[in-house]
This record gives structure tokens, C-alpha cells and sequence, in this order.
């Protein structure tokens, strides 16, 4: 049996896999913090949809302007839907044109990290419930 | 400046790059400041002429990270000083200084250590995120 076949597991791994990428694209905003003219990027928000087979990512990624950048990497194939190019009120702008604040990108690593934490959490927890149901009575 | 090679992980392999072009700036504004008083060999020549790193995105495997593609000169004005008995003075007694500022040099320093510290920040942290996922293997 595939433990991917079951929703929750699929779930909680498309999860893991939408914050390891986001944690990618975290790491290339911070590592261009002073790239005169980078515009920062970050995924589009998270949201379950529930998969059949459970083997295709949910994370849905938009490109709608010829203009949005694509990922690049091993991973590209499934990424590649496209990143969105993000435009804030409050971004800092410098006169090199970077658009990179470390400050928020230091908190969306954090909350990447903690997310996938939590995901991981869950993994164990419904793995032990597995268990638990498959240990043969009286033992 | 060898080339990054990405390791298995793409997080660490863009920070890393980000941590070499950050070290080559600090190269670099540590040569403008030990030459912020250094004139030119001969009589009425140029002196020392500031050093500015150029920064550029940079496609690897994993995404995009970070490389110092080449050193500018600042075209900027030398300031000059009355001094006719310094050996660089040209006929007129005036000697050119080179025009690095050492405030703004330091201020540089302060902003690439930041940077530093930031990539040092998204190591740790896809380290932990990734170690976490390998204690998945021991319950």
C-alpha cells in the first residue's frame, strides 16, 4: 500500500513540498538583498484541494503576464506553473531599485519553518495512529 | 572566485552563493579603505580610484542566487589639497586625493555584514527544517 493514497498523507505532503520550495525562493530573495533592481517573489498562498491519486502537487502557481519570471532548477517541472512577482504597498524600495526587506523575508523563513514543522508533526502522529491499527491485538 | 557547485540542497547552495559575493564586496571596501589615503606615484598623477562591486543575479541548478560579476571604478571627482610639498603635487602645489569616503565605506561594511548574517540565518534554518525531516526516519 501507498501511504500516499491516503488524502491526509497527501495533503501533508504537498504541504512539506510547497514550504521546502518556498523556503527556496526565501533563501534567492535574501541571497539578492543588495542585486540592484530584484524584485522579490513569493508563492501564492497555500490552500488543500484534495488530490485523487495524491501525486500531483496542489500548489497552483499563476503566471498571468508574460513578464512573471519562472523558477528555474531540478524541480522546475513541477514549480513551473510560475511564481507571482509580488507588488506591495509597504515594500522598501531602494534607489537601486531593489525591493527586497530582509526584516520580511527573515519572518516568512520563520513562518515557512514552522509550518513545515507542524505538517511534519502531523505526519508522525497519523503514522503512530497507523501503527497503533496495524500492531496485532495483545501485543 | 571558484564557482559554487550546488549541493544536493538548492536553499544552502544559494545562500552560499550569497556568502561569497558578500565576502568578495568586503574585499573590496576593505581595499577602498586601506587606500583612502593613498596618492599617486608621480607628481600631478591620479591617485587611488574607489572600487564599486557590481552584483548580478545568477542562475544555478538550484535558482537564483547571487555573483559579483566585476569591480567599477567610481567615476567620481578626486577632492584636491594645497600642498605644495607633497611629493604627488603637480606644478601648482595642489595634490589630488583619492575619493573614497570612509564613512560611506563603513556604512557598506554595516550592510554586508547584515547580508551575512542573513544567509548564515537561511542555512541554519533549512538545516533544521532538513534535519527534521530525517528524524522522520527513526521513529
Amino acid at each position: 500500500m501507498d501511504v500516499t493514497s491516503i488524502p491526509l498523507f497527501a495533503m501533508l505532503r504537498s504541504r512539506m513540498n510547497y514550504f521546502s520550495d518556498r523556503q527556496r525562493l526565501v533563501a534567492e530573495n535574501i541571497a539578492n538583498s543588495e542585486t540592484p533592481g530584484f524584485r522579490p517573489q513569493d508563492l501564492t498562498p497555500f490552500s488543500f484541494r484534495i488530490t485523487g491519486g495524491g501525486s500531483e502537487s496542489p500548489t497552483v502557481l499563476q503566471v498571468t503576464n508574460p513578464g512573471h519570471m519562472r523558477p528555474s532548477g531540478p524541480d522546475a517541472a513541477a514549480a513551473a506553473s510560475g511564481f507571482r512577482t509580488e507588488r506591495r504597498a509597504d515594500t522598501v524600495t531602494t534607489l537601486d531599485g531593489n525591493q527586497v526587506s530582509l526584516e520580511d523575508e527573515m519572518m516568512r523563513m520563520a513562518d515557512s519553518r514552522m509550518n513545515y514543522e507542524a505538517a511534519i508533526g502531523f505526519y508522525q502522529k497519523s503514522m503512530s495512529m497507523i501503527r497503533t491499527a496495524a500492531r496485532a491485538p495483545g501485543r | 572566485m571558484a564557482d559554487v557547485r550546488p549541493p544536493s540542497n538548492g536553499v544552502q547552495a544559494i545562500a552560499a552563493t550569497a556568502l561569497r559575493a558578500e565576502q568578495a564586496r568586503m574585499r573590496i571596501i576593505a581595499e577602498n579603505i586601506a587606500n583612502a589615503n593613498s596618492t599617486s606615484r608621480s607628481p600631478g598623477g591620479d591617485p587611488y580610484r574607489r572600487q564599486v562591486p557590481v552584483f548580478e543575479p545568477l542562475r544555478t541548478e538550484a535558482g537564483q542566487g547571487v555573483k559579483m560579476v566585476r569591480v567599477m571604478p567610481d567615476q567620481s571627482e578626486f577632492k584636491t589639497e594645497y600642498d605644495p610639498g607633497h611629493p604627488s603635487a603637480d606644478a601648482n602645489g595642489y595634490v589630488k586625493l583619492p575619493n573614497v569616503n570612509t564613512l560611506i565605506e563603513s556604512l557598506d561594511m554595516r550592510s554586508a555584514q547584515r547580508a551575512y548574517e542573513a544567509n548564515l540565518n537561511v542555512i541554519e534554518t533549512a538545516r533544521a527544517m532538513e534535519l527534521r525531516t530525517l528524524d522522520l526516519i527513526r521513529k
